[in-house]
C-alpha cells in the first residue's frame, strides 16, 4: 500500500487517480463536517467535492509542513465560510424553508443499513435525525461550524479561532450557547437553571 | 467561591474534555457542590450524547461512497487540472543547483546589475526634497515679519514711495550646473525662475489658476504703457485686479506653508511683494514707481516662472 508522502507527492505532479486514492482515507471525515454544516444530504456532497476539487487544485500549495488532514480541514473551512457568504443574504430564509422543507425519510434513505435494525429502531433513529438537524437549523452558520469544529473535529478553542478568525474566547462563549441552543431545542431539560436563560444570544 | 456565571467556560471545558485528569475532577467536584450547574451540566453532556447517537446512525451505506469517488474522479478529470505556473521551474532549486558554476555567476552578474540599475533609478526619480532644504529660516522668518506688518504702516505715504525698494525675498538658486558665481549673482538678483519644480505635484487646480492670473498680471503690468496723459499710468485695472490676487494669495501661501509645500510657499512669497506693491500704487503712479516694479519683475524673472507652474499645472489638471 502506497504511504500518503507518495500519493501526495504523486498528486502533486497531477496523477489524479493518486489524489482519489487520498481522498479516499478522509472522504467520510469531510463529508460528516459538510453534513452538519449545511443538514442537507445534497448541499453536503457538494459542498465536499467542492472542497476536494479546490484542494487538487491547489495541492502544489501542500509544503508538509502540518498534516495532509489539518491542511485540506483548512481548505474545508474556507470552503464552508465561502458558501456562508454566498448565501447569507439568504440565510434566514434558507434555515426556515430548509426546516419545513427537511424530509426525513430521505435523509435516511442511506442511513438505514443494517438489516439486523428494527423498524422502530429505523424509526426512531429517523425522529432523531430529524430533532437533530432541526435544532441545528436554529444555530447562525457560524455557531454551527465552531460546534461541529469542536464536537467533530476536536480542534482546540485556539486553532478553532484562528481557522475562523476569532478569540479563544468568543469560541468558548459561542459553544456554552450552542449546547446551550441546543439543549432546548432538544428539548432536554433536567431542570432550569438561574443563569442559563441570562445567557445572551449572539455568536462568534 | 464558587460562581455560576464564571464557572461557563469551565463548564465547556468539561462538556468538551479539554481539561486534564486533576482538573477535571476538580470541577467535577465544584459541580456536583452546586444544584444549578449540576442540573446543567447534565442536560448539556445529554445532549452531547444525542448527538453521539445521531452521529453513529447518519452516515451513508458504502454503495454511497462508490457514487461519491466516483463523481469525484469525473471531476478531477474534467474540470480541475491542477495550475501549471509557466515559471516554476525556473525557480525550483534542483533546476540552479545543476547549472554548472559559470553559468550561476554570469546569472548573478546579469541579475545583481539589473537589480542596481532599476534600484538606482527609482532613487532618482523620487521627487528630491532639495527646496525644503535650500530654503533658509532665518531669511523667510524675515520677510514673514516684513509681510505681516500692519497695513496702516504700509499705506504710510513716506514709505509708499520706496515700497518696490524695500529688501525683497530672495530664492537660493538650486540648478545644479550653475557655477558658484554665477549662482551669488542671481541670487542676489533674486532669481526666482530656478525653483524647484519637483514639486509641482502639490499644485493644486486653484493654485494654478492663481499662478496663471499673476502670471497674466505681471506680463500686463511689465507691457504697460503711458495714458494719453504722458505724466502718469493708469493702473487702475491692474490695482483692482492685484487686490484681489493679493488676497488669494496671502490663503493660498498659509495653505502652503501648513501642507509644507516649501517651493509653492516660496513662489507666492515671492509675488506676494509685486503684488502689493501694485495693489498700493497711487491711482495715477509715477513713471519711477512702475518702472522700480516693472524691474523687479523683469530681475526676479517672475513671469516665466509663473508660466512655468502655471503650464505644469494646466497640463496635469487639464490634459
Amino acid at each position: 500500500m502506497t504511504s500518503e508522502t507518495e500519493l501526495i507527492r504523486l498528486a502533486q505532479s497531477g496523477d489524479s487517480d493518486a489524489f482519489c486514492r487520498l481522498a479516499r482515507r478522509y472522504e467520510r471525515r469531510i463529508y460528516s463536517l459538510a453534513l452538519y454544516y449545511c443538514r442537507s444530504t445534497h448541499d453536503a456532497e457538494d459542498l465536499s467535492q467542492e472542497a476536494w476539487l479546490k484542494a487538487y487544485r491547489n495541492i502544489q500549495s501542500f509544503r508538509g509542513e502540518a498534516s495532509f488532514y489539518t491542511w485540506l480541514r483548512q481548505i474545508t473551512i474556507n470552503t464552508f465560510l465561502n458558501y456562508k457568504r454566498q448565501t447569507r443574504m439568504l440565510d434566514k430564509k434558507i434555515i426556515t424553508t430548509e426546516a419545513e422543507e427537511y424530509d426525513p425519510v430521505e435523509q435516511l434513505s442511506g442511513l438505514d443499513r443494517s438489516s439486523a435494525i428494527t423498524v422502530e429502531e429505523g424509526i426512531n433513529n429517523k425522529l432523531l435525525v430529524e430533532k437533530v438537524m432541526l435544532a441545528l437549523g436554529e444555530l447562525t452558520s457560524q455557531q454551527r461550524l465552531t460546534f461541529v469544529l469542536k464536537y467533530r473535529e476536536e480542534m482546540t478553542y485556539d486553532e478553532i479561532a484562528s481557522a475562523l478568525g476569532c478569540s479563544a474566547g468568543t469560541v468558548k462563549k459561542t459553544l456554552f450557547r450552542v449546547v446551550l441552543k441546543l439543549r432546548e431545542r432538544l428539548g432536554i431539560n433536567i431542570e432550569a437553571t438561574s443563569y442559563a436563560t441570562t445567557v445572551t444570544p449572539e455568536g462568534c | 467561591m464558587h460562581d455560576c456565571n464564571k464557572f461557563k467556560d469551565k463548564m465547556v471545558d468539561l462538556l468538551f474534555e479539554c481539561a486534564d485528569a486533576d482538573e477535571r475532577s476538580r470541577l467535577l467536584a465544584e459541580v456536583a457542590a452546586c444544584k444549578n450547574c449540576d442540573s446543567l451540566y447534565r442536560s448539556m453532556s445529554e445532549t452531547l450524547a444525542v448527538f453521539d447517537q445521531v452521529t453513529r446512525t447518519a452516515e451513508p451505506e458504502e454503495s454511497y461512497w462508490i457514487d461519491y469517488e466516483n463523481q469525484l474522479q469525473a471531476q478531477l478529470t474534467e474540470h480541475a487540472r491542477p495550475k501549471q505556473n509557466l515559471f516554476a521551474p525556473l525557480f525550483v532549486k534542483n533546476m540552479l543547483a545543476r547549472l554548472p558554476i559559470a553559468l550561476r555567476v554570469a546569472f548573478a552578474c546579469l541579475v545583481l546589475p539589473a537589480g542596481l540599475w532599476l534600484l538606482f533609478n527609482r532613487i532618482e526619480r523620487t521627487p528630491a526634497l532639495i527646496a525644503i532644504d535650500s530654503v533658509d529660516p532665518s531669511r523667510d522668518q524675515k520677510m514673514r515679519r516684513e509681510n505681516n506688518k500692519p497695513q496702516g504702516e504700509k499705506r504710510d505715504p513716506v514709505q509708499k514711495q520706496t515700497i518696490a525698494k524695500r529688501p525683497r525675498h530672495t530664492f537660493a538658486p538650486i540648478a545644479r550646473n550653475v557655477k558658484p558665481e554665477m549662482e551669488i549673482e542671481r541670487a542676489q538678483a533674486g532669481v526666482i525662475s530656478e525653483r524647484h519644480f519637483g514639486s509641482s505635484a502639490y499644485l493644486k487646480i486653484e493654485t494654478a489658476s492663481h499662478l496663471e492670473k499673476a502670471e497674466l498680471l505681471m506680463r500686463s503690468f511689465r507691457h504697460m504703457k503711458r495714458s494719453e496723459d504722458p505724466a502718469a499710468f493708469d493702473v487702475s485695472y491692474e490695482k483692482q485686479f492685484s487686490k484681489q490676487l493679493l488676497a488669494i494669495n496671502r490663503r493660498l501661501r498659509r495653505s502652503a506653508e501648513n501642507k509644507r509645500v516649501l517651493s509653492i510657499e516660496d513662489l507666492l512669497t515671492g509675488i506676494e511683494p509685486l503684488l502689493l506693491d501694485i495693489a498700493n500704487l497711487p491711482d495715477n503712479p509715477a513713471e519711477d514707481d512702475v518702472r522700480t516694479i516693472k524691474e523687479l519683475i523683469q530681475k526676479q524673472e517672475v513671469v516665466a516662472t509663473l508660466q512655468l507652474y502655471s503650464t505644469k499645472a494646466s497640463s496635469r489638471h487639464y490634459r
